[in-house]
């Protein structure tokens, strides 16, 4: 079968003005429409995505994944190159561009299905579905300024995957309304891949990409770096991360004016055994150690941790001065230790900064090292969230024989 | 399946699935003229009566000048005001559109570079709500000819033939104005001043008839008959209040005005869209 898109050398050229001059006087002054600086967004970027399968697009911030799904999209036309797409395309990319805070839920479905190509007569057949959807049947005669941002999310959201595309470009999913509805959209996803549908998704999530495409681009300033398999392409770009990252921390080290007062060694994380502590079940014992050498007296440091899931969430985060730890001097070298007994925590990656300022400026460390170990907490599915709460529930008879009766 | 393209040069193929795109899109263009319509109605009170008070008071205030202080026109045995309403009405017809065409793209910029549409749909949906109006108060205006038993004759037919044309002239206009002003934005004042030169400059309040202009008027003529919408507004003079057949030659210019206005407009926003969702 023909492949559904086809990308072919595409270059993509932005200006970035420097000055723009956009009165006739200043053109015919300067000769020109401004001064501007060229930026290729896309370079000769190419390939292919066979109908019925699911194509993610990663890379860092200002790659070009997102132009590459505006060209996709048609939003934007190449500068060189050529884009060809076969079936009715639809864009998760700007939900709700274009409504109007004026009209109702009603008008709004009427002028933004119109605009995405649906003719009156679909709309009027498929009103129903779409207000459905959205779970706005009660609001939809109400004007949209009275939307919450979460109902003016699911409303686009429904229109846009109404238009029965044959294809669908996704950036970033699902930030769509609360967590029942991002559900819903997940499900609705799952079975438009099933029936055959053709998904192009931008992601910063990678397991996301990982688990629901069957191909994979790397693009990077630009260009295309690698095509094939996610779990490959998944793994190369995070290598590459990784390294970069890590250079970036030597180079900084290396450039460092000079080498700190305190210098912290390489962290251990031991499990209740004493061993490295690479996986955990929820609630086993950590211990962290955090071996430094002191190059020149330091009054009375204060040495701290933070552990963040690998989602951003700080999830605890304590100094040895809070702890009543005091450390008027500290010798020239040692370990500082941090024993958690039990750490209520549920399955997830979990990663260590570890820090060492002085008591009068915590907030200027004099070393740190930045999420730069990691363990594991192995999921059992019990429970969700963050922390293993310790809880019992019980049935108890009824105590208050007016509550069951009384009306608010 | 639709196949569409999307490259970097314009091609043929691509006026072509441009056009056809276009015409899939239909159902947009007939939204947003109504949207247009809706909002120029909503906030005021007597809404739709606007559109024909307007040219009404300004036909009262031309007639009195030019036929009761100046006297300079003189249209023996038909009233004044009759030619001044037929050229008023098909006159606002283009200037309104034409005048507001600068800020259509510039205005729905949140449009125009975050969704994917024919983004020509938004000039030419402007200019049909004019249309619109035109049509209504043209409606009008027929009565109360009839009523006033103004003798038009057979050569009414081709009323039709020549809306279609202006309109056909003033959507490539429009096309031209609004892509331009992305790029040049003081267009949109330029437009205003230039417009209300081209008001005096179009037999919009005269006809190109030299009986009926005062002496050396004859002079003139021939140059003021070098502008194309002095061919329209002649059309709609010669049929709405002479009752006569305008000029074989005249109406055939009108014509290749109409479609040469509507294919430059066309290519030339087709060639400069690649940027236009970046520029505006």
């Amino acid at each position: 079968m023909a492949p559904a898109i086809v990308l072919e050398d595409v270059h993509k050229r932005y200006r970035i003005y420097r000055e723009r001059y956009r009165s006739l006087k200043e053109i015919v002054v300067h000769r020109r429409f401004g001064d501007w600086e060229d930026h290729w967004a896309l370079r000769g970027v190419s390939f292919e995505v066979e109908p019925g399968s699911t194509f993610g697009l990663v890379g860092p911030n200002g790659a070009g994944k997102s132009t590459t799904l505006k060209l996709i999209a048609r939003i934007l036309a190449p500068d060189r190159g050529r884009v060809t797409v076969r079936g009715r395309t639809a864009a998760l990319i700007e939900l709700g561009a274009g409504f109007q805070l004026e009209y109702t839920g009603r008008e709004n479905v009427y002028l933004n299905a119109s605009l995405l190509g649906l003719s009156r007569r679909e709309i009027n057949r498929k009103l129903g579905d779409i207000v459905g959807f959205a779970e706005l049947e009660e609001y939809i005669d109400a004007p949209l300024r009275t939307y919450s941002s979460g109902m003016y999310m699911r409303l686009g959201f429904s229109i846009a995957i109404h238009l029965d595309p044959e294809i669908l470009l996704v950036d970033e999913i699902l930030a769509v309304g609360d967590e029942a509805f991002q559900r819903k959209c997940l499900e609705w996803l799952e079975g438009f891949q099933r029936r055959g549908g053709t998904i192009v998704m931008v992601s910063h999530s990678l397991g996301t990409v990982r688990e629901m495409c069957t191909r994979a681009a790397w693009i990077e300033h630009g260009d295309l770096v690698r095509l094939g398999p996610p779990g490959e392409v998944v793994g190369a770009y995070l290598d590459q991360v990784r390294e970069s990252r890590l250079d970036q921390q030597q180079e900084r080290r290396a450039h460092a004016p000079d080498r700190p007062d305190i210098e912290l060694g390489e962290v251990r994380l031991l499990d209740g055994q004493g061993r490295p502590a690479r996986i955990l079940e929820p609630g086993e014992p950590l211990r962290i150690e955090i071996p430094y050498r002191c190059h020149c007296r330091v009054e009375s440091p204060v040495f701290g941790v933070m552990i963040h899931r690998n989602d951003g969430v700080l999830v605890h985060g304590t100094n040895t001065r809070e702890g009543g730890l005091a450390l008027d001097s500290i010798g020239e070298g040692g370990v500082i230790c941090l024993n958690y007994p039990s750490l209520p925590l549920l399955g997830g990656t979990y990663l260590v900064t570890v820090a060492v300022a002085p008591a009068s400026d915590l907030g200027n460390p004099i070393d740190h090292q930045e999420q730069r170990y990691s363990f594991r907490v192995r999921d059992h599915g019990a429970e969700i969230g963050v922390v293993s709460a310790s809880h019992d529930w019980r049935l108890e008879p009824d105590r208050s024989p007016h509550l069951g009766r009384s009306r608010v | 399946m639709p196949h569409r393209y999307y490259a970097a040069r314009t091609s043929v193929i691509e006026v072509f699935g441009s056009l056809r795109l276009l015409f899939d899109y239909r159902g947009l263009i007939y939204n947003l003229a109504i949207r247009d319509l809706r909002l120029k109605y909503k906030r005021s009170t007597i809404g739709v009566a606007w559109s024909l008070l307007n040219p009404l008071l300004m036909m009262l205030i031309y007639t009195i000048i030019f036929s009761v202080f100046l006297r300079t026109v003189v249209t023996p045995g038909r009233p004044y005001w009759a030619l001044v309403l037929a050229g008023l009405l098909a006159w606002l017809f283009f200037s309104n559109s034409v005048g507001s065409a600068p800020v259509t793209f510039v205005h729905s910029g949140n449009l125009v570079a975050r969704v994917s549409f024919p983004i020509e749909s938004l000039p030419i949906a402007s200019v049909l709500a004019n249309f619109v109006n035109f049509l209504i108060s043209l409606a009008i205006l027929l009565v109360v000819l009839a009523a006033i038993r103004l003798p038009l004759g057979p050569s009414l037919v081709l009323l039709p033939v020549i809306l279609l044309a202006q309109l056909a002239f003033t959507i490539g206009a429009s096309l031209l104005v609004a892509t331009l002003t992305v790029y040049l934005r003081d267009l949109e004042h330029l437009i205003g001043v230039g417009l209300t030169a081209l008001f005096y400059l179009t037999p919009v309040l005269y006809p190109l008839d030299p009986a009926s202009l005062p002496r050396g008027a004859d002079r003139i003529i021939p140059y003021l008959k070098l502008n194309p919408l002095a061919w329209f507004l002649d059309s709609y003079h010669a049929v709405l209040f002479y009752g006569v057949w305008p000029s074989l030659a005249q109406f055939l210019l009108m014509l290749g005005a109409a479609a040469l206005a509507l294919v430059v407009g066309y290519l030339v926003f087709l060639r400069l869209r690649t940027r236009l969702p970046e520029e505006v």
